[in-house]
């Protein structure tokens, strides 16, 4: 035992003396620091864990444990500032004394953060596509949505406050028309965004779906930023570098595409390149329509787009984009002065160049691009022939920074050049069928405008649950030679985290299209045209559940219409008012049954002009898309694993037309319209019923094929688009539809290289 | 039968020495392992493929030696975790998909040996995770990683490695394949509170995780904006291992930049 005794007392005095030895240094080193205790609790009274608590002013930090405690030691004394930070709770910030030696305690309540102005959409009336958080719908959901043929602006279409007015794909929005809506590229403006463009919209978009990575749809209350709008706007961005190479190749009865994407310096360089031809002769002639085109539907597009990541932040996007187009249709016993069929005929080339660069400096985001849209058309019908071509220039500049957690600046500034001329020959009204008619007006008109555009927004988070953006634009266009202001304002308050109520006033001014500006059939002295938004909504998001209603008012003023003294003039009002009601559930391959369901209500007048022969009254009565009832339902379904198979079903309130209820015989030999009541009848309702499948399969692990099959206009609805009159006006035949249920199916194989 | 004292007193000698052998066994195991871990620590704090690849051609030697289904399936563990780690060390695509294609083999044999082990079903998980690159290998390993994924919680819906790995893949998948980054920081702040509460003495079974969890969370608050967060998340890192060098010489200055 001896020995045993001997080491352990060996050890025992060693102990004390390295204890002895030690302990001034610890206690030392203890006194130098000042120590900050702490306690978070949640306005429940639960401890709050994972909070940061830091020393503002030396960064000495700690999270809180599951206590909700925290101590902080150290190197500094006096006043300091404690920050508590957590993800689901308000920031507090908190003076607190520091002594070296001491420790100082300090008990603090959280309260929950519902709304943070990093993630949220102030405005109302907003949908947004993209693969970040908060969007109301992915890229995929777009693609799929049964009936759009893949095509954005056909799936906008089934968002509420978006007509379902006709077969095409134009945005109709909130009873404003067509050309009210501004589509946007990278900031380019998309002057023509339809293809097979008619005066009243297109039956296409220009843009291809898979060019696009997000996109931002509002029908209205839109920010200051946007401008040059009246009732929405579409705001979409092209595809970031590629991540991979990979080859994918599209077949259908529609045509052919193939899609080459290259990474040539892996998150440095990426090429895109893709080659499109449409043609749906077959489609035509399987679903026997081709006799009605004796220029059937065709188009081509190509695009390259390369971009250039030049650091962490900092990249540059060249997008290049050409699609050309042609189309001969027939046009039945069409009015001045034809008794047989006749053959309208359009041709088109639209080609988009933009090159955009944007970077964080300083913690600004800085975006700036410059553009050009040239686009050229030939249009006939009969002896009527022209060619409108358009070229537009545009640079912009948009820069925006968080001045703190609750603070956001935006400013920016944008210059629209347009180019355009009209050329072409038309005969005397009521001879453009006859081949002999020698009367023949040439159209050369070429006029030249520039748009100056700048604004400011602050979009600040005033209080927990109450967000607000303000703004204003300004805009300056040299023919009208006219400065018109736009105040907007929005407001957003979070009830919790999932209910919000939105409100949103704002001006809007638009100025003419430039052909309206013409000295012939134009009028040079045209201001910009006006309309107030007020909106007032809640809207509710948890999970895979989205619920929004909106009660919107529209007030128009110095619209453009029609006048006999100078041809066009500011002379229209009139309003919009409605409510849109918007239900979503799941996603596409994340849920196995998702799906929206919109609903719209609208009432919409406008003054308009009723030709009398040789008179012009003006009337107040429903707009041209006063489409009292919208409703429309998309679902898609998993049936089998990788299978999918969805609907989409549409109902709009037929549009109102106004009848021709004769015909006044001028000196010449032609016939004059003589209009009824404006608006005073309505086509038939608008239904239709698409059905789509589809077959996802994978092999080879880097390979895929997607099979796919639509019905669409499933139950082959005869549908009355309008009416064509004799050439006395005595006899009206409806204008159908002329195609209806067709059968689509393809292929498409992408390829990972 | 009657037992004389000579044969009780060589038979209780006999059951203590055979006793203590069996003890002397285990605790042997046990070192050899901790010695293991210790080179997996080393390689991974110095995110070293020399020291990992030695750590595994070491667990692969002893899968090897004569021990049981259990034990072999704890070897093909360490073994597959080393190339995992080792899947860190490089920036080549190929050579990435080669180690890991290595600690999926590792692993699949590891959760064939042993069918209740809840860190091979994890890690397993991981790997196929990993693995899930693109769309393509995504659609192949996906339901793979989940199936793994849901099999370790079963054995122990308390496993922190679990949660760590699960907590990763719903950070980076993308939103349309079930991403969520909220549900993720949730899930590695129940595995970084699991892990201050476990004792921190080192056994033979896994016991990675608990700095890594931290690591994680600081770049997701980081991610979130929180910059404050991010760095008490490091702090604490370092503090549970002063030498992490993923902490120390990337994701640290990482945030002192911004």
């Amino acid at each position: 035992m001896k020995p045993i005794f001997f080491l352990s007392a060996f050890f025992s005095a060693l102990s004390i003396f390295l204890l002895q030895s030690v302990s001034p240094l610890v206690a030392q080193e203890t006194i130098r620091k000042a120590f900050l205790a702490g306690t978070l609790k949640n306005s429940n009274n639960a401890p709050v864990n994972f909070a940061s608590a830091q020393i503002v002013e030396t960064k000495e930090g700690r999270l809180s444990d599951k206590n909700g405690q925290f101590l902080i030691a150290s190197v500094t004394q006096g006043t300091v500032t404690l920050r508590i930070k957590q993800n689901s709770y308000e920031i507090v910030e908190q003076i607190v004394e520091l002594r070296i030696g001491d420790t100082t305690r300090i008990d603090l309540t959280l309260y929950p953060k519902v709304v943070t102005l990093k993630e949220a959409v102030v405005g109302a009336s907003a949908f947004t596509t993209g693969e970040i958080k908060g969007v109301t719908l992915r890229p995929l959901d777009v693609v799929t949505t049964p009936g759009a043929a893949a095509d954005i602006f056909r799936a906008l279409q089934t968002f509420p406050g978006v007509a379902n007015a006709d077969d095409g794909s134009t945005l109709i929005v909130r009873g404003g028309d067509a050309n009210e809506t501004v589509s946007l590229l990278d900031q380019a403006t998309i002057v023509h965004p339809y293809r097979y463009e008619s005066p009243s919209g297109g039956a296409f978009g220009t843009i291809p779906p898979f060019f696009v990575s997000g996109t931002m749809f509002t029908s209205g209350g839109f920010p200051a930023r946007y401008g040059n709008a009246l009732s929405g706007v579409l705001a979409m961005e092209s595809q970031n570098i590629p991540m991979q190479d990979a080859l994918s190749l599209n077949l259908g009865m529609f045509g052919a595409s193939v899609g080459v994407n290259w990474a040539a310096i892996p998150d440095k360089l990426g090429i895109r390149f893709s080659g499109n031809r449409t043609d749906i002769r077959l489609i035509l002639a399987v679903n026997g329509a081709a006799d009605e085109f004796p220029t059937p539907p065709a188009s081509y597009d190509a695009n390259l787009s390369v971009v250039f990541k030049y650091s962490a932040s900092g990249k540059f996007k060249l997008f290049n984009y050409a699609t050309q187009d042609e189309l001969g249709v027939k046009i039945h016993r069409p009015a001045y002065g034809s008794e047989v069929d006749a053959v309208y005929r359009n041709s088109s080339l639209n080609r988009i160049h933009s090159l955009q660069w944007s970077d964080l400096l300083d913690d600004w985001l800085l975006k700036a691009s410059v553009s050009w849209n040239a686009y050229s058309g030939d249009r006939s019908l009969g002896q009527l022939t022209i060619k409108p071509a358009d070229n537009t220039y545009k640079w912009r500049f948009d820069a925006e920074k968080d001045l703190s957690e609750n603070f956001r600046l935006l400013v920016g500034q944008e210059v629209e050049r347009t180019e355009y001329s009209l050329t072409g020959r038309t005969p005397a009204q009521g001879r453009i069928y006859d081949p002999n008619a020698t009367v023949l007006y040439p159209i050369d008109a070429h006029l030249g405008a520039n748009r100056w555009g700048g604004y400011a927004e602050v979009e600040t988070k005033f209080a927990r649950q109450w967000l607000l953006g303000a703004g204003v634009r300004a805009d300056y266009h040299t023919i009208a030679q006219q400065l018109v202001f736009d105040p907007r304002v929005s407001l957003r308050y979070a009830m919790d985290e999932f209910w919000n109520i939105r409100a949103s006033w704002g001006v809007y001014h638009q100025f003419p299209q430039i052909d309206q500006f013409n000295s012939v059939t134009g009028n040079p002295l045209l201001q910009a045209q006006q309309a107030q938004h007020y909106i007032l909504g809640v809207d509710y998001q948890e999970g895979d559940w989205l619920f929004r209603v909106e009660a919107f008012s529209k007030q128009y003023d110095a619209m453009v219409i029609r006048s006999l003294a100078t041809n066009l003039g500011n002379l229209s009002n009139g309003y919009a008012r409605g409510v849109d009601v918007f239900l979503k559930y799941g996603a596409y391959l994340v849920t196995p049954i998702s799906g929206w369901i919109s609903y719209s209500y609208l009432t919409a007048q406008r003054l308009q002009t009723r030709d009398v022969a040789t008179e012009l009254l003006y009337e107040t009565a429903p707009a041209a898309y006063d489409l009292t009832n919208n409703f429309t339902v998309v679902l898609k379904n998993e049936i089998l694993p990788r299978f999918t198979g969805g609907f989409t079903f549409r109902y709009g309130t037929g549009a109102p037309v106004t009848p021709i209820v004769g015909g006044a015989k001028m000196p010449d030999g032609s016939y004059q319209p003589i209009e009824g009541a404006v608006s005073s009848e309505r086509l038939a309702d608008y239904i239709r019923l698409d059905l789509s499948f589809s077959y996802f399969y994978p092999f080879a692990t880097k390979h895929s094929a997607v099979f796919f099959a639509s019905i669409n206009d499933v139950t082959n609805e005869i549908r009355t688009l309008g009416y064509n009159y004799s050439t006395d006006y005595s006899v009206r035949t409806p204008r159908q539809s002329t195609v209806r249920r067709t059968l689509v199916v393809g292929a498409m194989l992408s390829l990972g290289l | 039968m009657q037992l004389s004292f000579k044969t009780l007193v060589v038979t209780a000698v006999a059951v203590i020495a055979l006793f203590n052998a069996a003890s002397i066994q285990v605790f042997a195991q046990e070192e050899t392992i901790i010695k293991g871990k210790k080179m997996l620590q080393l390689g991974e704090n110095r995110n070293d493929a020399k020291t990992l690849t030695e750590a595994q051609t070491y667990f692969e030697g002893l899968v090897k030696t004569q021990i049981t289904a259990p034990q072999k399936a704890l070897m093909h563990y360490y073994a597959g975790y080393a190339g995992y780690r080792l899947a860190n060390t490089t920036t080549n695509d190929d050579q990435r998909d080669a180690f890991l294609d290595n600690a999926m083999q590792h692993l699949e044999t590891c959760v064939e040996l042993d069918k209740n082990f809840s860190d091979g079903f994890a890690l397993l998980s991981g790997i196929y995770g990993r693995k899930s690159t693109g769309m393509m290998s995504a659609m192949k390993y996906g339901p793979k990683a989940g199936t793994a994924g849901e099999t370790a919680f079963k054995l122990d819906p308390k496993n922190p490695r679990a949660l760590i790995v699960s907590a990763t893949s719903l950070f980076f998948r993308p939103a349309m394949f079930g991403g969520d980054k909220k549900k993720a920081v949730e899930q590695w702040q129940r595995a970084a509170q699991i892990l201050d509460d476990t004792s921190a003495k080192e056994t033979a079974q896994p016991t990675w995780g608990h700095e890594e969890a931290y690591a994680w969370l600081g770049q997701a608050f980081a991610d979130e904006g929180n910059a404050d967060a991010a760095r008490a998340a490091y702090d604490r890192a370092l503090e549970i291992n002063p030498d992490y060098g993923w902490v120390k010489n990337v994701l640290y200055p990482k945030l002192a930049k911004k």
